[in-house]
């Protein structure tokens, strides 16, 4: 098997198929100490691709409450659990990847196919709190609270080395060369669900009105035309930022996803351990235990919520960076923090974004002189 | 290491309660007037066990294999049928088992092994002297019992005989005689009293899982990893006739689900033993069990070395049910799992039965095989049956490998879906759709007919051409007809197709010549899909006989 080296484990590993780079890899990164579960995101994938028959149970996009919401059921902890638990050494992994774990079994993927029960329950779960009993007069005044929990919102990765692609064994999924996004070739696509048990984070799903695989299409069309896909123009809490990222020896200082992934290192993957070099990135919740962060975002955890939480305050380049999340429909290539402002740039140079790091202080007086009235705080 | 000591038995309070549970029994015997066979029957006694075996030093050959034999008939279920006679037997040596805590057993010193298939079930028969039944369900005896194990496929060496290893599973097959005759316990009025629980038994709690089951199939990973499988296809019978248990498991040959054995004919694998003794008190690690793996070699089928498609005047009917069919003569095709290309698998069906005709113009196929359920959905978690025929292309000037082709040799293949036959109409899905859901333009009106996974409405079956691994395509022409009827655990599916066209990729069947064909079959149960499927590694010959002038 051809070997190739994934940064986000620090080392070599297996992989079916020669390296292969895309002339640019979308990417996004989500802020999950913004996400408030709203939905939105999975309802505007929804309403666009997966209306139809055989897509009823399909969330392309989903958001689930960690650490006792997943969906399909315990997809993360059953896959974790199949490739033994995870083990690092400082920043490189020691564990075996799925592709690793998969030759010990003379399979291709180490994968599972989830129950149509284990899809039928998207908000299992949802709110639940996990750590100390709660008792009365509780006051949390630690960060790292004693009891927590965290909305994950899904996509596919789009990965580097995907899972699902590397288990068709028709070579129905390809990687655009344009963009990176995966998709599935409908006409090649034979329903042997292969993909739906290589992609360790079940984003591959069957349909079975058509007997074919589906996934995540990246909102291919969109990003043609350099929009942000639905899911992340649609974000309410507007903690999602998409963009085209770079390997990290090519990596630029403006482009908001190598800022934030290798330059600054406060956005990180999620399961870099399952090995497909997943490419929607997570700044981790400063709220949660780190052993939890370590595996679910691997050892940069660490570091990102150093970052997070004690340089963020004092460094407006990173403020302002957070603050063009959710800013404009169009993908950012370029950005730039000048007295007290961020600048959003897309690929021709042309501004699409501008927001102050601080919103300007307007006080209203109670008495209003024009119309010779007292202001109410209720109106 | 020696065994604690046991306790000496004192009156506890539970003593006490028990005894007081046992008077009213005596009490509703004799007020109700039961018959007090069972009452009065004496205890059993405990016979001494016999001197341990003095064991034989390990020789450096192999152990001797049991020979399961092919037979034509179906091997019988009773174990005093004569048709065991045709199974040659294999003494196997039995001690206590001595490895892991509770130590014990070891009172049956030897069993007699013997195996039969007919390529579509497989039968072991084990016999071994033991003078007194134990079948009581009871709170203070132990039963009869006896477990044949087995490796799972796939595991290139044979995993620790004793119960597996962590990663090396091992299948179980675990009759008990309580679970076959309970000798009764409880009265008719005694069950008024305690209702069945349905709630346990609904969840599985019950023993045995399901009644009339009286062997139950377990997984095995080592000591303590003993798992019921979630279902049974094993029937077991037990018969003690003179002082000697004979109880007889039964199989189909291919695997219904993933996690159990896989027996190939002409091909060989392993079993092991273990024996219960109810008056010994033997129950859990106290058995008589061998330490070491049997090897078992499974005779290969008495196969057709060539298939004929034989010249008929008259109609092919498509129907499979039609008297037509059942007056053709019935060849033997064997089939292997798929081990030569990821994903591996396959093994759920060794036998089809094969049956051909043509009229100088159509040709037709009936293919048969051994399957108990009829798996019609493709659904998010389920596959479907199907069976595919694949010939080498007119166009291959030189003959293509057997395996789907290659290179400028192609392959034309025919393969028939369960799912599709299934159709739109009656779709089994148990996904749910509300209309009320579906708030946009459905799948249907959205992607181009073409990608369906039905190449024409209405359709069974597809025609596809290859050349090679990975690139199967579906023909342009799609003309051909099959049509499956699923009857006595048995699938039956006719292919009907011209006999010459002016499309290359399509077979070349030319009267008074021979071609070649292959076959492939897929068990939805068994989660058979793509390369988990039974092949055959070579290609069959397939004449078609001449046609008058
Ligand atoms: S997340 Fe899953 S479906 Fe998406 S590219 Fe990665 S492996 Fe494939
Ligand atoms: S729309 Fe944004 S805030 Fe709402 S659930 Fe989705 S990611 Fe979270």
């Amino acid at each position: 098997m051809p070997k190739v080296y994934n940064w986000q484990i620090g080392r070599e590993m297996e992989y079916p198929y020669e390296p292969g780079r895309p002339d640019k890899q979308f990417s996004a990164v989500f802020d999950t100490n913004k996400c408030i579960a709203c939905q939105t995101c999975s309802i505007a994938c929804k309403t666009t691709w997966t209306s139809g028959r055989g897509q009823e149970y399909m969330l392309w996009n989903n958001v689930e409450s960690k650490p006792y919401g997943s969906f399909p059921l315990q997809w993360d902890l059953k896959v974790l659990d199949m490739i033994g638990g995870a083990s690092w050494e400082g920043d490189r992994y020691v564990g075996k990847t799925i592709f690793e774990k998969a030759v010990e079994n003379g399979q291709t993927v180490e994968g599972f196919l989830p129950t149509l029960e284990d899809w039928s329950y998207p908000n299992c779960g949802e709110d639940e709190m996990a750590g100390e009993p709660l008792v009365g007069g509780y006051h949390i005044d630690e960060v790292a609270h004693p009891v927590w929990f965290y909305y994950l919102p899904r996509i596919c990765n789009h990965c580097s080395f995907p899972g699902c692609l590397a288990n068709c064994p028709r070579q129905s999924i390809y990687k655009r060369p344009d963009n990176g996004i995966v998709l599935i070739d409908q006409e090649r696509c034979h329903g042997y669900k292969q993909c739906v048990k290589g992609c360790p984070y079940k984003k591959a799903m069957f349909n079975s009105e058509t007997g074919r695989s589906e996934k995540c299409i990246g909102c291919y069309p969109k990003a043609e035309a350099g929009l942000a896909t639905q899911c992340i123009e649609q974000c309410i809490g507007k903690i999602r930022i998409q963009g085209w990222i770079s390997p990290p020896e090519q990596a630029r200082e403006d482009n908001p996803m190598d800022y934030l992934v290798h330059v600054r290192k406060v956005a990180l993957p999620i399961y870099p351990q399952f090995g497909t070099l997943p490419n929607v990135y997570y700044i981790p919740p400063m709220t949660v235990p780190e052993p939890f962060l370590r595996q679910m975002f691997g050892p940069g955890v660490t570091r990102a919520l150093r970052i997070y939480r004690e340089e963020l305050p004092n460094d407006p380049e990173l403020q302002g960076l957070l603050l063009l999340f959710g800013s404009t429909n169009q993908i950012m290539t370029r950005f730039d923090v000048r007295d007290g402002w961020a600048h959003g740039y897309r690929r021709d140079g042309k501004e699409v974004a501008r927001v102050p790091i601080t919103e300007p202080l307007v006080v209203r007086p109670a008495y209003d002189p024009q119309y010779d009235v007292v202001r109410l705080d209720t109106t | 290491m020696t065994p604690p000591s046991a306790p000496t038995p004192k009156a506890t309070p539970v003593g006490l309660v028990l005894a007081a549970v046992a008077a009213v029994f005596v009490l509703n015997f004799l007020i109700l007037g039961y018959s007090t066979q069972m009452a009065l029957k004496p205890a059993p006694t405990r016979v001494a066990p016999p001197a341990p075996i003095a064991r034989a030093t390990p020789a450096p050959v192999p152990p001797p294999a049991l020979l399961a034999r092919f037979i034509a008939v179906p091997p019988p279920a009773d174990p005093h049928d004569a048709a065991w006679a045709n199974a040659p037997e294999l003494p196997v040596l039995l001690g206590p088992q001595e490895v892991s805590l509770p130590f014990g057993g070891g009172s049956v010193a030897e069993v007699s092994l013997r195996a039969l298939h007919d390529g579509d079930t497989i039968a072991f028969r084990l016999e071994w002297a033991d003078d007194s039944v134990n079948s009581a369900r009871a709170v203070d005896a132990y039963r009869d019992g006896a477990a044949l194990q087995f490796p799972l496929a796939g595991s290139p060496t044979p995993p620790s005989a004793l119960m597996g290893e962590r990663g090396k599973p091992v299948a179980i097959w675990h009759w008990r005689a309580d679970w076959q005759d309970p000798a009764p316990t409880a009265s008719a009025a005694e069950a008024t009293w305690y209702p069945p629980n349905s709630e346990l038994v609904a969840r599985g709690f019950a023993q045995p899982p399901a009644p009339a089951v009286a062997c139950v199939e377990y997984l095995s990973e080592g000591w303590g990893t003993l798992t019921r499988q979630p279902a049974h296809h094993v029937a077991a019978r037990g018969n003690h006739r003179d002082g000697v248990w004979a109880v007889v498991f039964q199989r189909p040959l291919g695997r219904v689900m993933p996690h159990e054995p896989v027996f190939v004919a002409g091909e060989s694998t392993h079993v092991n033993i273990a024996v219960w003794n109810g008056s010994e008190g033997d129950v859990n690690g106290l058995k008589s069990v061998s330490t070491s793996w049997t090897p078992l070699e499974i005779e290969k089928l008495p196969e057709s070395d060539r298939l004929t498609a034989r010249y008929v005047a008259g109609a092919l009917p498509l129907d499979p049910t039609d008297p037509f069919w059942a007056a053709q003569p019935a060849q033997v095709v064997g089939l292997v799992p798929q081990r030569l290309v990821l994903p591996f698998g396959g093994g759920a069906v060794g036998r089809l039965h094969f049956r051909a005709a043509h009229d100088g113009r159509r040709i037709a196929f009936h293919l048969q095989w051994r399957d108990d359920t009829a798996d019609m959905e493709n659904g998010v978690d389920t596959y479907r049956d199907s069976v595919a025929m694949q010939f080498p292309s007119r166009g291959a000037t030189t003959m293509p490998s057997p395996l789907m082709g290659e290179r400028d040799k192609p392959v034309a293949i025919w393969q028939w879906r369960a799912d599709w036959q299934a159709g739109a109409g009656d779709r089994l899905r148990r996904q749910p759709a509300p209309e009320s859901l579906l708030v946009a333009a459905t799948s249907f009106d959205t992607l181009p007919r073409g990608m369906f996974d039905r190449p024409v409405p209405e359709t069974s079956a597809a025609k596809f051409v290859a050349a090679g691994w990975g690139t199967l395509t579906r023909q342009v022409r799609q003309d051909i007809a099959a049509h499956g009827v699923h009857a006595d655990g048995h699938w039956h599916v006719v292919f009907v197709h011209d006999l010459a066209t002016d499309d290359p990729t399509d077979p070349a069947f030319r009267p008074g010549e021979t071609t070649a064909v292959n076959f492939a079959v897929w068990n939805g149960i068994a989660r058979e899909v793509n390369g988990l499927k039974s092949i055959r590694m070579e290609w069959m010959p397939l004449h078609v006989e001449p046609a008058p002038k």
